[in-house]
C-alpha cells in the first residue's frame, strides 16, 4: 500500500536505528580495545591493553577452540555426509521418521541436554569428566541439526542425474560419489563445514557445563571477566578470537572456492 | 553393438504397476524409438535396461549375456538424459576422457579418441570449455559424445531433446540420426513426441499403460494401426463406427452406422466376417477434397458439411460433419481455400487409406 | 474376470511365510548400504543425546543420598518430590514464573517492534538495506561474543549512560550490568523475528491491501485488518520461536547478570554445581524441555494450518 513520505522516512530511520543498536556493541568493543579505559566517548587511544593479557594461557585457549572446531568439523562431516546423502537420495522404510528424529535436539534448550550429558558422564564415567573427547562429543551434538540440514539442502538442489550418468559410464557408486557428487555439492560442503567450525570454535556452553579442563576462548574470557570485570584487555581477547575464527572461515571459503574443482579431479 | 531382448518385464511401484510384462526385441544396429504418452512406463523400461532400476520380474539380455541383475557400471552402455547431465566441474575433454578411463582404455589412445568423437558431434576445438561456457545444444552433444566415446554395446537416449527449444531440437535430432548411421551403434530412443519418433527411428515401439501396444516400422504403424490407441495416438485420425456389409473384389465394403453410406477399404490383417463391427480409421491428412463434377471418377466419395475451417500454418484444418459423425480434415494444396464454412463439399479417400481396427 | 483377479490377489497375500534368514538376506540386499551409511549418525545421537536425555528423565524421579559423607548419589526411589518442590518452593516457582514471564513479555514487545519495520523492509527498498540485513544476522553468529560486546555498551561509563546523561534524562549513571533489566531490554530488541515476519509479509499479495484501500480503509486499518491476518502464520511462528528462545535463555543472563541470576537455565546449572543435586537438576531440565517442546508443538501446528 502507499504510505506517505514522512511515514516512510520514519520507518527507514527506525530500521537503521535498530540495525545500529545491534551493531553498536561490536564497534564499542573495538573502541574499548584501543583505549586505556572503557569510557565513552573514548579518549587516550593506546595499545596498552594488548600488553596486559596473559598471552601464553590465552593462546592455549585459542588453540583449544580451534582444535575443537577442527575436530568437530571432521567428526560431523564424517557422520553427517553419508546420513544426509541417504536421507535425500534413498527411499527406505522409516525414512520420514528418521528425518524428523534428527531434528529433535533443536526443540531442547541447549543447556538442558548439555547438563543431561554432564550428569550422565559424572555418574557413569566420572574419570572422563572434562576430558577432550567428552567436550568434543557435547559440542558437536549441538551443530548436528544445522550441518545435516545444510548438507541435505545441497543434495536436494543437486540433480541425481549426474550420479546416474556416472554409474552408466562405468563408475562404481563410491567413485561416482567422490568424483562427481562431492565436487558438485562442493559449495554446500564448505557451508556445512563453516557452520560446524564456527559453532564449535565459538562455543561456550558445552565447555562450561561439561567442565572442560582446558577452557575454550569463550570460557576463558568468561573466567577473565569474573576475575577483573570488563576491561580493555578483555575486549582485546574477544576481538582476537573473533578475528581469528572469522579469518579462518573467510580464508577457507576463498581457498576452497577457487581450488575446489582441482581437489578431486 | 548388440541385440537387446526384454522378456516379460514387470516393475511395480507400490500399488502401481509401471510395466506389465513387457517383451521387446531390439535388432542389432537399429535406431529403435519407444513412443508413448507420459506415464506409460517407457522411461521405466529404459531405466531397467540401463540398470538404474531393478525390475521385479522378467529378464533383460544385451547381446548374449543376461544383465537383469547386473550393476549399471558393469553393463557397457551409453546414456543421454532428459536433463542436462554434463558434469559441470569438468571440461568437455575431462567429461569424455573420464568415461574412457572408466572403461579401461589405454592411456595413449584416449586423446585421439576424444578428438575423433568431438569431430563426430561437431564440437572440435571446444575441449577446454566447461558447462557454463556452452549452449544447451552443445552441452547435450557433449553428453552424446561422452556416451558414444567408449563404443558402448547400446546407446540409450531418454528424451534427449526435450530440454531444448524447437529449432535446435530438429537440428540435433537429424544429427543424432546421422551419428547413429555412421557409428552403427544400436540405439534406443525414448520420446513422447511422435514426430521425433517417426523422423528418427527405423523401428518403433508404441507403449501405453505399461504395455507394448504395437511394434514395427514407423510407416507401418502410421499406415496400419492395429488398435484404437495406435490409431489415435499418432497423427489426427477420424474413427468412424462401421459394420462389415460384404466382402467384395478389391476389399471390404463397410456400412457407416446411423447413415445410409458405404465405404470400401483394403482387406485388413485380421479376419473379418459379415456383420462384424469395426472402426474405419481415416487420417485427416489422407482425405482429398474434389470438385462435385469429378466425383463419379472416384471411389469412396462422401458429401460433408463444413462447420469450421481454420488456417493453421501450411494446411487448413477443417471440422466437418459426415451425417451425424464429426470429421476432421487437413486440406493442403490449391483446394484448401475453396471450402466455405456452413456449406457442403465432396471428399474422397483411397482404399489403402481406410484402415480397419476391431471394435467391440 | 473379476473373480479371477480377486483370487489372484488373495493368492499373493498368502505367500508361504519366509524364514527370518531369507527375509534378513532380502532386507540386507535392499537396504544394507543405506543402514550402514546412516548408522554412524544414529549411533552418535543415541549415545550422546538420547541416552543422557532418557537418564535425565529417569533421574528426575530419583532422590539423592550422601555416599561416604562426600558424594551425593542419585537413589532410584521414583518419587515426585523434585517436581513437588519445583512447583511449591518459592525459589523454584519464582524462577519458573520469572523466566516464562520475561520470555512472553519481551517476545510480545519485540514482535510489536518488528512488525512495522518488517513491513517496511518487505514492501519498500530501504536506504542502507545491506547494512540493516547484516545487523539482524550478526547477533546469531558467535552469540556469546556479541553478549560480551554488549556488556561494554551497558557499563556505567559506556555509551548508553553517556547518551542518557547528555540528554539530561538521568543524573547518575544507571547500573545496567548485574541488573536483570539489561537482559529484558536486549531480549526486547527484535533480530531474527524481523527477517521471519518480513518473509511472511512479502508472501502477502499487495493486491489485497490495495483492495482494502479502495474500500476506504486507511493505512493502519489496512495493515491491522488485512496484512497482519494474512501473514498470521509467519508472525505466530516468529512469536513462538522468540518465546522458546527466551525460555531457554542461558548465556545472556549469565554474562549480563552473573552466575547467580534467577533464570531457570542457570538454576539447573546451579543445582549441578555447586549443589550436586542431580535429581533436582534433572527435574528442572525436564520441566524446561517440556515447556520448550510445547512451544515447538504449537509452532508446528501454526505452520501446518
Amino acid at each position: 500500500m502507499k504510505l506517505s513520505r514522512p511515514v516512510l522516512v520514519t520507518l527507514n530511520i527506525a530500521a537503521l536505528l535498530l540495525a545500529f543498536i545491534l551493531i553498536w556493541p561490536v564497534i564499542q568493543m573495538m573502541l574499548s580495545s584501543f583505549t586505556t579505559d572503557i569510557d565513552f566517548p573514548p579518549r587516550n587511544f593506546t595499545l596498552n591493553a594488548f600488553g596486559n593479557i596473559v598471552w601464553p594461557s590465552y593462546f592455549l585457549a585459542i588453540r583449544f577452540s580451534l582444535e575443537l572446531g577442527l575436530w568437530t568439523t571432521l567428526l560431523l562431516l564424517a557422520i553427517c555426509l553419508p546420513a544426509a546423502y541417504v536421507l535425500e537420495r534413498r527411499r527406505f522404510p522409516g525414512r520420514s521418521l528418521l528425518s524428523v528424529l534428527i531434528f529433535v535436539p533443536t526443540i531442547f534448550p541447549g543447556v538442558t541436554y548439555v547438563s543431561a550429558i554432564g550428569i550422565y558422564v559424572a555418574i557413569f564415567f566420572p574419570y572422563l569428566r572434562g576430558t577432550f573427547p567428552i567436550v568434543l562429543l557435547g559440542t558437536a551434538m549441538g551443530a548436528i541439526p544445522l550441518v545435516v540440514r545444510a548438507l541435505q539442502a545441497s543434495f536436494a538442489t543437486t540433480d541425481p542425474v549426474y550420479e546416474e550418468a556416472a554409474l552408466v559410464m562405468g563408475a562404481h557408486p563410491l567413485q561416482a560419489f567422490v568424483r562427481v557428487t562431492l565436487p558438485i555439492i562442493g559449495p554446500g560442503l564448505i557451508t556445512a563445514s563453516m557452520i560446524a567450525f564456527t559453532a564449535a570454535a565459538m562455543s561456550f556452553t558445552p565447555a562450561f557445563i561439561l567442565g572442560s579442563g582446558q577452557p575454550t576462548a569463550a570460557y576463558y574470557i568468561y573466567r577473565e571477566i569474573g576475575k577483573v570485570g570488563f576491561t580493555p584487555s578483555v575486549a582485546v581477547m574477544v576481538l582476537i578470537i573473533q578475528v581469528v575464527v572469522l579469518g579462518i572461515v573467510q580464508a577457507m571459503y576463498f581457498i576452497f572456492r577457487r581450488q575446489f574443482r582441482g581437489l578431486f579431479v | 553393438m548388440a541385440v537387446v531382448r526384454v522378456e516379460s518385464l514387470v516393475k511395480r511401484y507400490g500399488a502401481v504397476t509401471a510395466l506389465k510384462g513387457v517383451d521387446v526385441f531390439i535388432p542389432n544396429g537399429s535406431l529403435t524409438a519407444i513412443l508413448g504418452p507420459s506415464g506409460c512406463g517407457k522411461t521405466t523400461l529404459l531405466r531397467c535396461i540401463a540398470g538404474l532400476l531393478l525390475p521385479d520380474e522378467g529378464r533383460i539380455y544385451i547381446g548374449s549375456q543376461e544383465v537383469t541383475r547386473v550393476e549399471p557400471f558393469h553393463r557397457n552402455l551409453g546414456m543421454v538424459f532428459q536433463r542436462p547431465s554434463m558434469f559441470p566441474h569438468m571440461t568437455v575433454y575431462e567429461n569424455i576422457a573420464w568415461g574412457l578411463r572408466l572403461r579401461r582404455w589405454q592411456k595413449h589412445e584416449i586423446p585421439r579418441r576424444v578428438r575423433e568423437i568431438l569431430e563426430l558431434v561437431r564440437l572440435k576445438g571446444m575441449e577446454d570449455r566447461r558447462y557454463n561456457q556452452l549452449s544447451g545444444g552443445q552441452a547435450q552433444r557433449v553428453v552424446i559424445a561422452r556416451a558414444l566415446a567408449p563404443k558402448p554395446d547400446l546407446l540409450l537416449l531418454d528424451e534427449p531433446l526435450s530440454a531444448l527449444d524447437a529449432k535446435l531440437r530438429a537440428e540435433l535430432l537429424a544429427e543424432i540420426v546421422d551419428i547413429q548411421r555412421e557409428t552403427g551403434c544400436t540405439t534406443l530412443l525414448v520420446t513422447h513426441d511422435q514426430s521425433e519418433a517417426l523422423t528418427a527411428a527405423d523401428n518403433l515401439i508404441l507403449m501405453n499403460e505399461g504395455e507394448i501396444v504395437q511394434q514395427g516400422a514407423p510407416l507401418d504403424i502410421y499406415r496400419r494401426p492395429q488398435s484404437v490407441f495406435s490409431a489415435n495416438f499418432i497423427g489426427t485420425n477420424n474413427m468412424l463406427p462401421c459394420t462389415v456389409a460384404r466382402l467384395d473384389a478389391p476389399g471390404v465394403v463397410l456400412k457407416l452406422e446411423d447413415a445410409p453410406l458405404e465405404l470400401v477399404a483394403d482387406l485388413p490383417a485380421f479376419p473379418v466376417e459379415i456383420g462384424q463391427p469395426v472402426w474405419a480409421c481415416v487420417r485427416a491428412d489422407d482425405i482429398d477434397v474434389i470438385p462435385q463434377e469429378t466425383a463419379p471418377h472416384y471411389r469412396n466419395v462422401v458429401k460433408i458439411c463444413v462447420e469450421r475451417a481454420a488456417l493453421t500454418g501450411g494446411f487448413v484444418s477443417v471440422e466437418a460433419r459426415l451425417e451425424a459423425h464429426p470429421l476432421r480434415i487437413h486440406v493442403s494444396g490449391s483446394a484448401r481455400f475453396a471450402l466455405l464454412e456452413q456449406s457442403p463439399a465432396f471428399l474422397t479417400v483411397s482404399l489403402a487409406h481406410v484402415t480397419l481396427v476391431p471394435r467391440d | 474376470m473379476k473373480l479371477d483377479s480377486l483370487t489372484a490377489e488373495a493368492g499373493e497375500q498368502t505367500l508361504p511365510r519366509l524364514d527370518w534368514r531369507t527375509r534378513w538376506r532380502r532386507w540386507w540386499r535392499a537396504h544394507g548400504a543405506t543402514a550402514l551409511l546412516i548408522s554412524p549418525l544414529l549411533i552418535y545421537m543415541l549415545l550422546v543425546f538420547a541416552v543422557p536425555v532418557i537418564y535425565q528423565l529417569a533421574f528426575a524421579f530419583y532422590s539423592r543420598q550422601l555416599y561416604r559423607g562426600v558424594l551425593w548419589l542419585p537413589v532410584p526411589d521414583f518419587t515426585l518430590t523434585n517436581f513437588v518442590r519445583a512447583f511449591t518452593e518459592s525459589e523454584y516457582v519464582d524462577s519458573l514464573a520469572w523466566t516464562l514471564g520475561v520470555a512472553l513479555f519481551t517476545s510480545a514487545v519485540s514482535i510489536a517492534l518488528a512488525l512495522p519495520i518488517a513491513y517496511f523492509l518487505a514492501r519498500y527498498k530501504a536506504f542502507g538495506k545491506p547494512f540493516i540485513e547484516l545487523s539482524f544476522l550478526l547477533p546469531i553468529f558467535g552469540e556469546i561474543f556479541t553478549l560480551y560486546a554488549l556488556a561494554y555498551a551497558l557499563t556505567p561509563s559506556g555509551p548508553l549512560n553517556w547518551l542518557l546523561m547528555s540528554l539530561g534524562v538521568i543524573r547518575e549513571p544507571l547500573q545496567l550490568i548485574r541488573n536483570p533489566a539489561s537482559v529484558i531490554i536486549w531480549m526486547s530488541i527484535p533480530t531474527l523475528s524481523v527477517l521471519l515476519i518480513r518473509g511472511a509479509i512479502a508472501g502477502v499479495d499487495v493486491m489485497y491491501e490495495e483492495a482494502a484501500q479502495t474500500m476506504g480503509a486507511n493505512s493502519l486499518q489496512t495493515f491491522w485488518h488485512v496484512t497482519v491476518p494474512l501473514a498470521k502464520k509467519g508472525i505466530m511462528g516468529a512469536l513462538l520461536l522468540s518465546v522458546s528462545g527466551g525460555v531457554g535463555a542461558y548465556t545472556l543472563p549469565l554474562v549480563l547478570v552473573g552466575p547467580n541470576n534467577i533464570w531457570l537455565a542457570t538454576r539447573i546449572q546451579r543445582e549441578v554445581n555447586p549443589f550436586y543435586n542431580y535429581p533436582m537438576a534433572s527435574a528442572l531440565g525436564v520441566i524446561l524441555t517440556a515447556i520448550s517442546a510445547a512451544l515447538m508443538y504449537l509452532y508446528l501446528r501454526t505452520q501446518e494450518a
